[in-house]
């Protein structure tokens, strides 16, 4: 039984070296803050992105994108607004963005302008109606959240 | 089955070599003919003549059984004789006498080199012995453990072992891990032979028919030292079926199907035997549809591709669509026993073709309404793996000692199809080609030849050694509209040696030490899209890595019924080419997962203790170990995004796993079982103080099985019922989801039926009988909130042929 001993031993060293974690395990929390809810966007329109950032111990990268929700899909992690009929998506607008957030922040005010393209010619001629934003973002630990927003965008002149 | 000894020990039977072998005289051989002639009969564990058995007289004379068991060596001159009894699948025997003494013939049992079982618990006097001389935790399991475990793969069959885990994805693929480590930190072996697919991917399976498996050699902890790089975490090695003990043509046809996945399937296997030839044919066929799983309201979408399909919460229902699949294997061995030893060639070829959950297809409705039309069809995204072995096995015998080389060479041909997007339009040309192509998304093949040399010198009583040369070469080449891995050569060599040195009864010493060197020989891969994501997806690199290994062990065996064992090993892994050079997305994961080419080889120290006690009818066993890495290599998040995806990149970090088995076991007047098995590993990264991803959850499995008397014509009644239970996975790493736990029921029943001569075995088995919805933490549709699958009924029928 010798050899218990000498295990118990190690076993103490080893979890001598396993401090208890001062990492907390905190993913960051998004914010936002403009658009709102079920706000309708315009092609052709510029309008502010707004999201704050609240991290436990500093940001990472902040990506969106904006994608049609013509079949009525669900994130599950945002409210619904009243949405048009159903309808299968001809040419449905599509973008992506990414940006880097300052490290060392815990709390950041994202803002940025973003610009729809206007519906000029037959290749621009984008799909009107139910879209999501679509929002990633990284603390430096690597943790990775999301959020949606459902919004309408429609046409310049309606 | 060993009834009909029983009876006869007590009057005919003398025990010798502490109960391993018996030693009887048979009045039928009594011709014999002078003092210095020694003859006799090698009978198998149930009593039937063994042929080919290889038997060697005081260390020079050598022969091999007949086809009737019987052996005879004339002019034995000395008065004192050993003979030592070798047979593949068996245990070596060694029997004393004196030819003076020595009237009658001999009879010589031979004792299956793996335990008989009761249930599913590994308990058993040959597993004892393999126990008892090694000191590294190492076990054996047989045909029937694998039959009465079996799962849909050979991974999930071995998931029953504690400290043995199966990562599974859906139906069809499983990987093996062990103490918590898995991908490239387990060797998985065919005869001693590195099998080398695509271990790296948390979706690729193992290349092995289990069918076509005769018995598993498994080692929990560092086996670096004759396995080479990688075997940090353990070694399944798959060894063959056993040699054909009479002449003749014998053989098994069985079938399978089961409700869950109305999977069915079926193999035949044939062996043929004409006194030292023999040769065996395994041919298996399975397919099986989408799996069902308990009621789902929703699942969760991996991080999205593009922005038209990001992360949506999709309903799912009752079946995981599109994880229907295909299993074809045929394998082929020939092969000699000669009294100056044995030699075999074995040829596998194995296929799979298995669909996965098709997330991205199921969003839109009019591929879902395709879905359910059946729930056997194959539509994109699916994999296919061709998986060609061929082996060569020679043992010769000098004396004591033996030489064993082994030459093999495998092709593994693995093809993922899968929805291909242009995402700038640069690439029409690519697309076209390989939506030609049947949407190839990723094509890896790899060739490698290796060998193994092995001399076993065993000259001594006491000491033993074993000097080992292992080389391998390899050859990855890709295809595919998508990267992920590189171009490469590697070519990897290594010399041990290992010494075995009884000190006492009482006392074993095991040590050995191992050379390495891997030259690693990667392409540089360019983008070829220029305007999306980075010009070089990996640079060129070349490089050698040298690698040691060692180990000291040592067993105290104050009894019989008693062992203390303790092991202090070193082992090193080099990194994979996936960990130095990938870079590509990850889809079922989500991630986009980089390489990184400063990586270094692993080092890891292991500290292993096994204690086990026996009393006559109750047994436990212990067997706790410590691991500590001074550079455990990780996919670490990092807070890069990208438009495809959260870019994790492989990085590396002092760390340690913890853990160990407890295994009791309780046989009440040989009918009645009841094991209790528990695993727990801890797993901690030491630099950033987190967890490590991945890591299984303390888990306890209990058993209850009963033997019931024989009722003509039904034999070997058994029922039996098992409980898992699973704790709580909360210890993860950022962006691991976090695992509840659950407990899950399992129901055994079989039986034999005789008809005449004729023998049927019948086995029923229901998985998760409350179809209770529960996740599986280390299973691959954890991630994206799939249970796993419900209830399953299954039904065993195999007919043995003589």
């Amino acid at each position: 039984m010798k050899y218990t001993l000498y295990v118990i031993l190690i076993a103490v060293i080893v979890s001598a070296c396993i401090e208890e974690k001062d990492t907390e395990i905190e993913q960051p929390v998004i914010e936002l803050l403009s658009p709102s809810p079920c706000d309708t966007l315009r092609f052709g329109e510029s309008f502010n992105f707004r999201v704050k950032i609240t991290d436990n111990t500093g940001l990472g990268n902040i990506s969106m994108d904006v994608h049609h929700n013509f079949g009525h899909h669900n994130h599950g992690v945002h409210e619904s607004c009243d949405m048009d009929e159903k309808k299968d998506a001809v040419n449905p607008y599509s973008n992506g963005w990414v940006f880097s957030l300052p490290e060392e922040r815990k709390e950041y005010v994202f803002d940025t302008g973003i610009t729809f393209p206007a519906m000029k010619d037959e290749t621009t001629n984008y799909d009107t109606g139910d879209y999501h934003f679509h929002i990633y973002v990284t603390d430096n630990d690597g943790y990775q959240v999301f959020t949606t927003l459902d919004i309408k965008v429609l046409d310049q002149d309606s | 089955m060993k009834s009909i000894f029983e009876h006869k020990t007590r009057s005919n039977f003398y025990l010798i070599h502490r109960g391993f072998i018996l030693l009887f005289c048979l009045h039928s051989f009594l011709d014999v003919s002078g003092q210095s002639t020694v003859r006799g009969v090698i009978l198998d564990e149930s009593g039937k003549p063994f042929a080919g058995a290889n038997l060697l007289l005081n260390s020079s004379k050598r022969t091999v059984s007949s086809t009737e068991g019987k052996f005879v060596f004339n002019d034995v001159r000395a008065r004192k004789f050993e003979i030592k009894v070798s047979a593949i699948g068996f245990e070596d025997i060694s029997v004393q006498g004196t030819t003076d003494t020595l009237t009658q013939a001999l009879s010589i049992i031979l004792t299956p080199s793996v335990q008989e079982l009761e249930g599913v618990t590994i308990n058993g006097n040959a597993q004892e012995e393999l126990k008892r001389v090694e000191s590294i935790s190492k076990l054996q399991v047989d045909k029937k453990f694998l039959l009465e475990s079996k799962g849909a793969s050979l991974m999930q069959s071995l998931n029953a072992i504690p400290g043995v885990n199966s990562m599974d994805i859906g139906t069809g693929i499983s990987k093996p891990m062990i103490r918590g480590m898995g991908y490239y930190r387990v060797v998985v072996a065919q005869n001693g032979i590195r099998q080398e697919g695509q271990q790296w991917s948390s979706h690729h399976g193992l290349s092995i028919d289990q069918q076509a498996v005769g018995h598993v050699e498994i080692i929990k902890g560092p086996a670096s030292l004759e396995f080479g790089s990688g075997a940090i975490g353990g070694v399944i090695n798959v060894l063959p079926e056993r040699v054909p003990s009479t002449d003749g043509l014998t053989g098994e046809l069985s079938m399978v199907t089961k409700s869950n996945t109305q999977w069915f399937g079926g193999s035949a296997e044939l062996s043929f035997r004409k006194r030292d030839f023999y040769s065996h044919i395994d041919i298996t066929y399975n397919s099986f549809g989408d799996f069902q799983i308990p009621e789902t309201e929703s699942f969760l979408l991996p991080v999205p591709v593009s922005a038209s399909e990001a992360s949506h919460e999709v309903v799912l229902g009752d079946q995981v669509y599109n994880t229907a699949g295909e299993e074809k294997a045929i394998s082929l061995t020939t092969g000699i026993v000669k009294p100056w030893g044995r030699s075999s060639l074995i040829l596998n070829y194995y296929a799979t073709k298995v669909g996965f959950f098709d997330w991205q297809g199921i969003q839109n409705d009019s591929i879902r309404i395709i879905h359910d039309q059946s729930r056997r069809d194959l539509q994109l995204p699916y994999q296919e793996v061709n998986n060609y072995t061929i082996q060569h096995i020679t043992s010769r015998y000098f004396n004591n000692d033996e030489l064993e080389i082994g030459i093999g060479y495998q092709f593994n041909d693995s093809k993922e199809y899968s929805y291909l997007t242009d995402r700038t339009g640069n690439r029409e040309e690519d697309l076209n080609h390989y939506t030609n192509k049947g949407n190839l998304n990723l094509g890896l093949f790899l060739h490698t030849i290796s060998t193994n040399v092995v001399y076993s010198f065993n000259q001594s009583e006491k000491h033993s050694f074993k000097f080992g040369l292992n080389t391998q070469f390899q050859i990855h080449t890709n295809d595919g509209y998508n990267h992920i891995l590189p171009n490469y050569n590697r070519y990897a060599g290594g010399i041990f040696l290992t010494h075995k040195y009884t000190i006492a009864d009482q006392w074993i010493l095991n040590s050995g030490a191992r050379i390495d060197f891997t030259y690693l020989n990667i392409e540089e891969t360019l983008n070829p899209d220029v305007e999306f994501g980075d010009p070089v997806f990996n640079p060129a690199l070349e490089e050698t890595y040298p690698g040691s290994a060692y180990s000291i062990g040592v067993n105290f065996l104050p009894s019989r019924t008693t062992i203390i064992k303790v092991n202090i090993g070193k082992s090193f892994r080099v990194p994979s080419v996936y960990e130095l050079a990938a870079y590509g997305l990850h889809r079922h994961g989500g991630r986009f997962e980089k390489g990184n080419i400063e990586n270094e080889p692993e080092q890891a120290w292991e500290f292993d203790l096994g204690i086990e006690q026996k009393w006559s009818d109750f047994s436990i066993g212990l067997s706790p170990f410590i691991n500590y890495f001074t550079n455990y290599l990780y996919l670490n998040p990092s807070s890069e995004l990208r438009p495809v995806g959260q870019v994790f990149e492989y990085r590396q970090s002092r760390a340690s796993l913890l853990g160990g088995e407890i295994t009791a076991n309780y046989l009440y007047r040989k009918k009645l079982n009841l094991s209790v098995n528990a695993e727990y590993v801890y797993a901690v990264n030491l630099d950033l103080k987190s967890a490590l991803p991945f890591t299984p959850p303390l888990n306890l499995r209990t058993e209850l099985s009963y033997l019931f008397n024989d009722l003509k014509p039904l034999q070997q009644n058994k029922l039996g019922i098992e409980l898992l239970t699973v704790a709580s996975q909360n210890n993860t790493v950022p962006n691991e989801l976090s695992t509840s736990g659950y407990n899950s029921i399992n129901l055994l029943g079989r039986t034999e039926i005789l008809f005449g001569s004729q023998r049927i075995n019948l086995m029923l088995k229901v998985r998760n009988l409350l179809n209770a919805s529960y996740y599986n933490h280390i299973s691959f549709y954890r991630r994206m909130w799939i249970p796993e699958p419900g209830r399953d009924i299954q039904l065993y029928i195999s007919v043995p042929i003589k």
